[in-house]
């Protein structure tokens, strides 16, 4: 064999070798499933309502301002400052410069221009933003980077509805090229993760963005492991998102149910988050135009017949404390001074009953209501463990001596509609806000969720007052004493603070959610 | 001809009962989403107005009916999506779905109806699995599934071919029971049949009478059933699909039944209803091809 020979033949198993060699190593991608519960109808920010679609998107989006995740207080965004007018009526907001969203637009005036003109579109059937806004007029674009927001009367929640997702700042340009119903497919933001594709009842998936500079000061620097890839995905079965946990099918979940989590307590490989959610706690609305519940001595007879703490510890597992008020500890304006009213005490429930002249004459362990039994009637959905509470409250009120019929409906539809018919004593229902402006859906004379059916121009005046005035100092006061009229009247059986149970598998870090309480900030998140 | 008339004459039913029935429950997703977001009574009341829900049903009706036979569903009330593409998006994983499941539930449930008529130790494990596949409920069979095989399975979504072991077996599982007691009573009528006592008389293997002459006549019966068990399997794919995580037509249904999504119910509705009436059809066909005496019948009437 000559040389020459020799050396192609060393060429050729050279070349061989290196065709067959392992590919160089690329850093695989870091890549987490993040459960979900229910997929909601939409995951359009500007059309959807639904917390889940918040989960996803607050990833995605920037807003104009952010409520820090600690302190709670509205921080600079894509908005770096803001001025609102002596009047309250104009809101300027100074935007950040050197801004670009995920397709490379720049963010600018215009952009934000772009979107609140999608958002208030009448085709555009938004169930959500366009309320958020409240009595917003236009829009004025200033300069390039300075926008104003005209109000028709002071609105003091209108930061908190631009620190909310549902009025994320998307593409002028994506907006613009697809329709209402497909952009939530193509969605193009400015946040940490870019959206990568969501195909309907299967998955959502979002990939890091890399140039992302311009986050809130709070996110700090990206740590090392963050994760690169989020995949969404619907565990709608409760009791089979523990399951999935423990095979790592998922990495991060919510609402797990009270039971598997305590379970999780003694599983050193799953981490809980319990999230408490603002706003409402978990109650029931007494209707005050119904027999027996239009007598305020027999509303506050029955939630001192309610055995709040059982629930809390046998339903709950101790996961959510009891509620006083009609708003949760963790929101704005809260007033703990309605903190131990209306203490659980038989005794004191039947001799209040006894004091408006129910009586057992029959001797069947039940008051007596005309010919027959004291009937209330509860009706509930089946969301938040509501047939389980109330079946305890059934318990409880039949040792006082009233008797219970509960009327259970498949979902929020149907309680609507059982609403509407007027025939129920108390009704189970809350929402979740971090502002108390909440609870004039609930309160107001033409509130659309006054099921309690409250006429009162006192508390309309005081409600109203809440979302116009200005000074914190103000809205305290009104709101303490807006909560303070509504126990006093007994409007409401609260039972339970809102807690999301979330969980994680050990090897995640970094996990934090913002004020709302139903939100995840997955900047900082890692995988180990 | 006739029976194509027939089919059509279902699928048209189940639309007009489901119609109708959907509307005699009163509430709409549209103005339940609107009332979740924050809009006013004023605000939800336009809405609906404008949707065309305030209208009487019979005007609704006409103007659903006079679109369906042009083909069109009309649109979701909350989902900015016509009915079509929505189901269109969904329905390939479930059919595909239902049509493993089927093929194994076949298989599955002929061979353990052949295995229930034996005697002794086979003929009671063939005997116990039949009611154990009839007497558990989907939802049970499924979730315990999950817990027993979830550590060496994926089992959610339809990326990984691995996903779908579960929920086909399940499903299957679920379906073969009903397959099976058909087969095993058959062949126990089939067995005390005169022609299969000549047969035995003659001295045959007992293999051979049971696979060229019991199996032959009492397998029949079992193709009909496999269109109405297909049925049953769209609505097992609600749980089914509900459980493993995986997106499909059942998942679609739930969440408008639930939400009182109209037109999407009625989409999946007529789906679903011409598709039973397309397979019985097809079954009824086939079965024709496969028996002789009904060919024959079919020749020497009057």
């Amino acid at each position: 064999m000559d040389k020459r020979n020799s050396l192609f033949i060393t060429l050729f198993v050279a070349f061989l070798l290196s065709a067959c060699a392992p590919p160089a190593p690329t850093t695989a991608l870091r890549s987490i499933v993040y459960g979900l519960t229910l997929e909601p109808s939409g995951f359009d920010p500007h059309i959807n309502q639904s917390s889940e679609l918040g989960i996803v998107l607050r990833q995605v989006y920037d807003t104009l301002v952010y409520r820090h995740p600690q302190t709670n207080e509205i921080v600079a965004g894509l908005a770096e400052s803001w001025a609102i007018s002596d009047d309250q009526k104009t809101y300027t907001f100074f935007l950040k410069q050197g801004v670009t969203f995920h397709d490379g637009e720049p963010f600018n005036a215009q952009a934000v221009g772009a979107n609140l003109d999608r958002i208030t579109a009448p085709d555009t059937q938004s169930q959500r933003a366009v309320f958020s806004l409240g009595p917003y007029l236009q829009y004025v674009i200033v300069d390039e980077f300075t926008i104003q927001i005209i109000l028709a009367e002071p609105y003091a929640p209108l930061l908190d509805s631009f620190a909310q997702v549902y009025l994320g700042i998307a593409s002028p340009k994506a907006l613009a090229e697809y329709s209402l119903g497909r952009y939530q497919f193509h969605q193009v933001g400015t946040g940490p993760f870019k959206f990568i594709e969501y195909t309907t009842g299967d998955k959502l998936v979002i990939r890091r963005s890399d140039n992302y500079t311009w986050g809130p000061e709070f996110y700090g620097a990206l740590p090392e492991n963050a994760v690169d890839e989020v995949v969404f995905r619907f565990f709608a079965d409760p009791p089979t998102r523990l399951t999935a946990l423990e095979s790592k099918t998922a990495h991060i979940m919510g609402e797990i149910p009270p039971a598997s989590a305590r379970a999780i307590t003694a599983n050193s490989n799953i981490q809980l988050f319990p999230v408490a959610v603002p706003g409402m706690p978990m109650q029931f609305m007494f209707n005050t135009q119904k027999y027996p519940t239009d007598n305020v001595v027999v509303r506050r007879a029955l939630i001192q017949a309610t055995n709040r703490s059982l629930i809390a510890d046998v339903v709950y597992q101790g996961f959510s404390p009891v509620a006083w008020s009609a708003l949760s500890a963790n929101t704005l304006y809260y007033n703990p001074q309605l903190v131990g009213t209306y203490p659980y005490d038989q005794d004191v429930a039947r001799a209040a009953l006894e004091s408006v002249g129910f009586t057992d004459a029959d001797k069947n362990g039940y008051f007596d209501a005309g010919e027959g039994d004291l009937e209330i009637t509860l009706l509930f959905a089946p969301w938040n463990f509501m047939p389980e509470t109330a079946q305890l409250i059934q318990e409880s009120w039949r040792s006082v001596g009233i008797k219970v019929i509960l009327e259970q409906v498949a979902g929020f539809t149907a309680l609507r509609e059982g609403v509407a018919t007027g025939e129920y004593n108390l009704v189970a229902f809350d929402n979740a806000s971090f502002d108390p402006q909440i609870l004039s859906r609930f309160f107001m004379s033409n509130g659309s969720n006054n099921y309690s059916l409250i006429q009162n121009v006192e508390l309309d005046v005081a409600l109203l007052a809440g979302t116009t005035e200005s000074s914190p100092e103000l809205r305290y006061a009104r709101y303490a004493q807006i909560q303070q009229f509504i126990i006093d009247n007994a409007l409401i059986l609260p039972i339970r603070d809102y807690v999301n149970v979330n969980a994680a598998v050990v090897e995640i870090g970094g996990l934090i959610y913002d004020p709302y309480g139903w939100f995840p900030l997955l900047y900082g998140v890692t995988l180990n | 001809m006739q029976r194509l008339l027939f089919a059509l004459l279902t699928v048209w039913l189940a639309l007009t009962a489901s119609f109708f029935l959907l509307r005699l429950i009163p509430g709409d997703a549209l103005s339940a989403q609107l009332d979740l977001g924050g809009a006013s009574r004023a605000e939800i009341a336009q809405a609906r107005a404008d949707m065309g829900l305030d209208d009487p049903p019979i005007a609704q009706y006409i103007r659903y009916m006079s679109g369906v036979v042009r083909g069109d569903f009309g649109y979701s009330l909350i989902r900015l999506f016509p009915v079509s593409d929505l189901i269109a998006q969904r329905f390939a994983p479930t059919a595909l779905l239902a049509l493993f499941a089927m093929s194994l539930a076949v298989i599955w449930g002929v061979g353990t109806g052949i295995l229930a008529t034996l005697n002794g130790f086979w003929g009671i494990m063939g005997r116990g699995m039949m009611t154990l596949s009839l007497a558990t409920p989907l939802y049970w069979t499924g979730t315990l599934a999950i817990i027993a095989f979830s550590a060496y399975l994926p089992y959610s979504g339809v990326d990984e071919w691995q996903a779908w072991i579960l929920p086909i077996l399940v499903l299957a599982f679920h379906s073969m029971g009903g397959i099976a007691r058909v087969a095993f009573a058959n062949i126990q009528a089939v067995k005390s049949l005169s022609f299969v006592i000549v047969a035995r008389s003659k001295g045959l293997h007992p293999r051979t009478i049971m696979r060229r002459h019991i199996l032959r006549v009492a397998l029949l019966p079992v193709l009909p059933i496999i269109s109405t068990q297909f049925g049953f399997l769209l609505g097992g794919a609600v749980i089914t699909e509900t459980l493993f995580v995986r997106v499909g037509i059942g998942r679609l249904l739930l969440d408008s039944v639930i939400a009182q999504d109209y037109p999407v119910v009625q989409g999946i509705v007529a789906l679903s209803a011409m598709i039973v009436a397309f397979l019985s059809l097809i079954t009824d066909y086939c079965a024709y091809l496969a028996d002789p005496r009904l060919r024959w019948m079919d020749n020497n009437t009057p």
